[in-house]
């Protein structure tokens, strides 16, 4: 008999104790299985938001059309972003052209727009529309051409974990992608402080915690 | 050879099949949290996993079994309907618990988008229908236990 064979008593009838028991466990996983999926949904789904009574987030309790997970205060960035020596670097090893760009930089280069969603690991899903610099664009004029990822790194330095909120990779074809942005506005409106101004990162099918607020670095390699 | 044997023969092969999947794919899971290490973190990680499993092997599974044996003080035939909101009840409290205590710590004070819940009540709404169930299920079994027995 193999080690996984089931003793023969399992062949006897079950008691209708056991049977009854077990209906009305699987139905308890069931009705809370329900309750928790309808709830998260609601915090997915616009017209669904009344069902929303769980999550910490709502699609319909927004700054700018979208909710804030994590304060500029609390991120410890203020100081930092609104400086007026405020610049995005561009380097690593795969740049011919290492780059500093200023806001007003930022701003005088094509702009590009995208409908994207903020994709939250803590169960909320809300679309907006972002304008921004297509980061290819930023490639290019660094002469990044021969490049295998990019790590785009925040000016955040407070709240744990620090890497997974402070920094995202992209991967080459996900930084060529011609919606992959750093965005300088949110639903036609200049990005909020709370939101990642002065620029943030906007990539397709990226989750929401690697969408990096409060830009300060891209290290192309 | 009888259908039986061939019936669990078949069922060790899927479970034997299922086991190198599982395994496998935990093995593609670790090599990837190695190879990643500048944005894993291994050590902090490592040390909530250690965390977590320490607070549930010493903390939930010791109270979700004194719950279960305080059950066991209601008449068998009347306990599934109880357990089983008590199941519904614990599940629907973690979420509530985990959304409103683990954002409002600190990081999120004064943030305006946060918990825009009140999260009692959401408690309140969800359970008491789930607990008005369970009490008059509760109520028919008890009454007819008491029909059967007096026949």
């Amino acid at each position: 008999m193999s080690r996984f064979d089931r003793p023969a008593e399992d062949d006897a009838p079950e008691q209708p104790q056991v049977l009854t028991d077990r209906r009305w466990f699987l139905g308890s996983v069931f009705a809370s299985s329900g309750i928790v999926a309808a709830s998260f949904t609601g915090a997915n789904v616009d017209a669904l938001s009344k069902l929303a009574v769980l999550p910490s987030r709502r699609a319909d309790v927004s700054s700018q059309g979208l909710p804030i997970q994590t304060r500029a205060s609390k991120a410890g960035v203020e100081d930092t972003v609104l400086r007026a020596n405020y610049r995005v670097r561009v380097t690593g090893s795969a740049v011919t052209s290492p780059l500093e760009l200023s806001v007003d930089d930022l701003r005088a280069m094509p702009q590009h727009t995208a409908e994207l969603p903020i994709s939250c690991v803590q169960g909320w899903s809300v679309g907006a529309r972002w304008t921004g610099v297509p980061v290819r664009d930023v490639l290019a004029a660094a002469g990044a051409v021969d490049f295998e990822e990019i790590v785009v790194t925040s000016a955040q330095k407070r709240l744990k974990p620090e890497a997974m909120f402070t920094s995202a990779r992209l991967n080459r074809g996900h930084a060529l992608h011609p919606d992959t942005l750093l965005a300088l506005q949110l639903n036609g409106k200049t990005l909020h402080i709370n939101h990642g101004f002065p620029t943030r990162l906007i990539a397709p099918s990226n989750p929401g915690i690697m969408q990096t607020k409060w830009i300060e670095h891209l290290e192309v390699r | 050879m009888s259908s039986s044997s061939t019936s669990r023969r078949s069922d060790n092969r899927v479970l034997v099949a299922c086991i190198a999947v599982g395994v496998a794919t935990m093995a593609y899971g670790i090599l990837g949290f190695v190879e990643n290490a500048e944005f894993t973190t291994p050590l902090p990680t490592l040390r909530r996993m250690a965390i977590t499993i320490v607070v549930n092997d010493l903390l939930v599974l010791p109270a979700m079994l004194a719950a279960g044996a305080l059950t066991t003080l209601i008449p068998p035939h009347l306990r599934p309907p109880v357990r089983a909101a008590l199941i519904v009840s614990v599940i629907v409290i973690a979420f509530a618990v985990w959304g409103s205590v683990g954002q409002s710590r600190d990081v999120q004070l004064g943030n305006p988008t946060a918990l825009p819940n009140d999260y009692r009540e959401s408690i309140l709404v969800i359970l008491a229908p789930v607990w008005l169930f369970a009490a008059a299920v509760t109520l028919l079994l008890a009454r007819r236990a008491n029909v059967r027995g007096e026949s």
